[in-house]
């Protein structure tokens, strides 16, 4: 649906992003990066507000720049607050499905449906200066989705809303990527992101880091083994049973937890093959096992701060 | 027989407090993106029809043309005890001449008029960074300034044709046995004209300051200072140049120069469209009033077509999504 090849865009001597080269399925990605990473100039980009400064940018395989046959299937909700305070939520997702090209009979009741959607129909009739960031929020999702568009192109749309609304819109965004729709959406909150899917683009001052599963990114982080941490009465035996194994390259008793043992290991699937055959054949009681670093945090943390 | 959607006894249909946030398709028609410029246009008029102070201005508006419609009352009423005044002009001109007194006094409230919609246009949008939802749209640039344009234009035009129109209708109705088509066949078209040419004026002129700026009280106070310092150089000029010379060549170039102005520009080219003589201060001769023509539709026009084109593609030069930081 989306691809760049080898896409730059300058800002004078600026960069947003260099040579970035990606596609894009259906399915819910997350594109994460510190800030100043390029993740608005890639979302920019994409939903054609930005031309890039070299190579190529494609939407639906045509060009997006300027180009209202890819903005006919895009949703957009930019990160920035761009609504009016004298208008009401209604008027202003009404006036955008106008513009989008809901044919007037239909548009009061496609509006109506996105506003449900978003969970702001009861406020709907109220002016927008007197709404909350979260309403803000939502409003500025419903106008993204109230044309059904294919590609939802969301930059941080959970900022500023609570924890109900936090799941709400994530449970939303995980049911728009199961009907074939391609969302993309742009994080800096590791925590929420892992809940909504584990396909990511990781950017850093304009590059592309990694794209991809992050669990598979993570195992070919080589760099930096792989800790488990397994909590058990017998720490001690159990870190000098593990060692036996030629891939495991260290094993650290806990020094505030004598229960718990962590090992480094290069080769996590061999460990974690042979782990339940050490368990039973010795006959260790572990209440807990652990891999810290296995996650979407560990490979942020990896390959942004190196 | 009861629907089974709603609860017995008449009441109203039990709504589950929980929200239904099941993703529903749109599956009905598409509009065609032609006249999608009319939605921006209508989201400008309509911002500016919901303000008090709007009706005022309009008001304000109205007043040269219900005096000039009081006059000719008056003057069907009194005949030629009346004092000599634009209404017994030149023969074949009498209601030019009324209508084009009107809007000259109306033109400085078709400015404010201009300047409330017009100056908080684009710059309301830069400043809510509203663009970036608008572009986002299948809308193009020209979409989004043509629907601008045409929001101030609107305005700006019914401020200026709706009471020459009323005033058109009263003089038909009262004075068609006098004559009144006959006199000036044409004069409905002059007015649909010089409404036009103002509105379409005032609208590139302050929809280009307004591309330019994030604020809207900036944008407006700054095509405000153009208009008024323009006018307030073209008099300084006209005084210097001609204020102590009462030849009769000078008149023709004191009158180009007293009109080398935003607003001058715009009455010279409606004053042209009426093409009528107007009595008015010369120089060298102030308390002799003289009747002069309107300048040259040449020079004019050049002026005018400088203004429009040149708001309308600094606009267009400044119209995009998202603000460029260069360093």
């Amino acid at each position: 649906m989306i691809s760049l090849t080898r896409a730059s865009r300058w800002y004078g001597q600026v960069i947003g992003i260099n040579d970035v080269t990606c596609t894009i399925q259906a399915g819910l990605t997350a594109l994460l990066g510190p800030n100043g990473a390029g993740k608005s100039t890639f979302m920019k980009l994409v939903t054609g507000q930005l031309r890039p400064t070299t190579g190529d940018v494609r939407v639906f395989n045509q060009r997006p720049f300027a180009n209202t046959h890819v903005f006919r299937r895009i949703g957009y909700c930019p990160e920035i607050e761009a609504l009016y305070d004298d208008m009401t939520g209604r008027s202003f997702v009404t006036m955008l499905a106008a513009m989008a090209g809901i044919a007037r009979a239909k548009r009061a009741e496609r509006v109506d449906e996105v506003l449900g959607m978003v969970s702001m129909s009861h406020a709907a009739d109220r002016r927008i200066g007197g709404y909350s960031k979260g309403m803000r929020q939502r409003i500025k999702i419903a106008q993204a989705l109230v044309h059904d568009p294919e590609i939802i192109i969301l930059d941080e749309p959970l900022n500023g809303l609570d924890p109900v609304g936090r799941k709400e819109m994530t449970a939303l965004f995980l049911r728009l990527a199961t009907e074939n729709r391609c969302v993309l959406v742009s994080s800096h909150i590791l925590y929420e992101v892992e809940q909504m899917t584990r396909q990511i683009i990781l950017m850093d001052r304009g590059r592309l880091r990694a794209m991809g599963d992050v669990y598979q990114i993570r195992a070919l982080i080589d760099a930096h083994p792989h800790r488990v941490s397994i909590t058990t009465s017998r720490a001690r035996d159990l870190a000098r049973r593990l060692l036996e194994f030629p891939y495991i390259l260290s094993a650290t008793l806990d020094s505030a937890d004598a229960r718990q043992v962590t090992i480094e290991t290069r080769s996590p699937d061999a460990f974690y093959d042979d782990l339940p055959r050490i368990v039973l054949a010795d006959g260790y009681r572990v209440e807990e096992l652990d891999s810290p670093d296995n996650n979407l945090e560990a490979v942020f943390r990896y390959l942004v701060k190196g | 027989m009861t629907d089974p959607g709603s609860a017995p006894g008449g009441a109203p249909p039990v709504v589950s407090p929980i929200a239904d946030l099941t993703y529903r398709h749109y599956d009905g028609p598409l509009n065609s993106r032609a006249f999608r410029f009319w939605i921006v246009a209508l989201v400008g008029i309509r911002q500016v029809m919901r303000k008090w102070w709007f009706w005022l201005l309009v008001l304000g508006s109205v007043w040269p043309y219900g005096l000039i419609g009081f006059f000719f009352f008056l003057e069907s009423r009194l005949g030629d005890d009346l004092p000599r005044t634009f209404l017994n002009a030149a023969p074949g001109a009498k209601y030019s001449t009324a209508f084009f007194q009107a809007f000259d006094w109306q033109m400085f409230w078709l400015m404010v008029i201009g300047l409330s919609v017009g100056a908080a246009s684009i710059a309301a949008d830069n400043k809510t960074n509203a663009l970036q939802v608008y572009l986002a749209k299948p809308i193009t640039k020209t979409d989004y300034l043509l629907g601008k344009w045409m929001g101030v234009f609107s305005v700006v035009f019914a401020a200026a044709l709706l009471p020459a129109l009323l005033l058109y209708t009263y003089c038909l109705l009262s004075f068609w046995s006098n004559g009144f088509l006959r006199q000036e066949p044409w004069l409905i078209f002059k007015i649909l004209g010089a409404s036009a040419s103002a509105a379409a004026g005032f609208a590139s002129l302050f929809i280009g300051v307004s591309a330019w700026s994030r604020s809207p009280m900036m944008a407006g106070a700054f095509s405000a200072g153009m208009y008024f310092a323009s006018g307030i150089v073209a008099t300084i000029l006209w005084a210097a140049l001609y204020g102590r010379s009462s030849a009769s060549t000078d008149i023709t170039n004191a009158v180009l120069v007293q009109h080398a102005s935003i607003g001058g520009v715009l009455k010279a080219l409606v004053w042209n469209i009426y093409d009528v003589t107007v009595r008015m201060p010369t120089p060298g001769r102030m308390f002799m009033p003289t009747d002069v023509r309107a300048p040259s539709l040449g020079f004019v026009l050049v002026a005018y077509l400088a203004i429009v084109i040149g708001g309308l593609v600094a606009a267009r030069l400044r119209i995009r999504a998202v603000e460029v930081v260069t360093g």
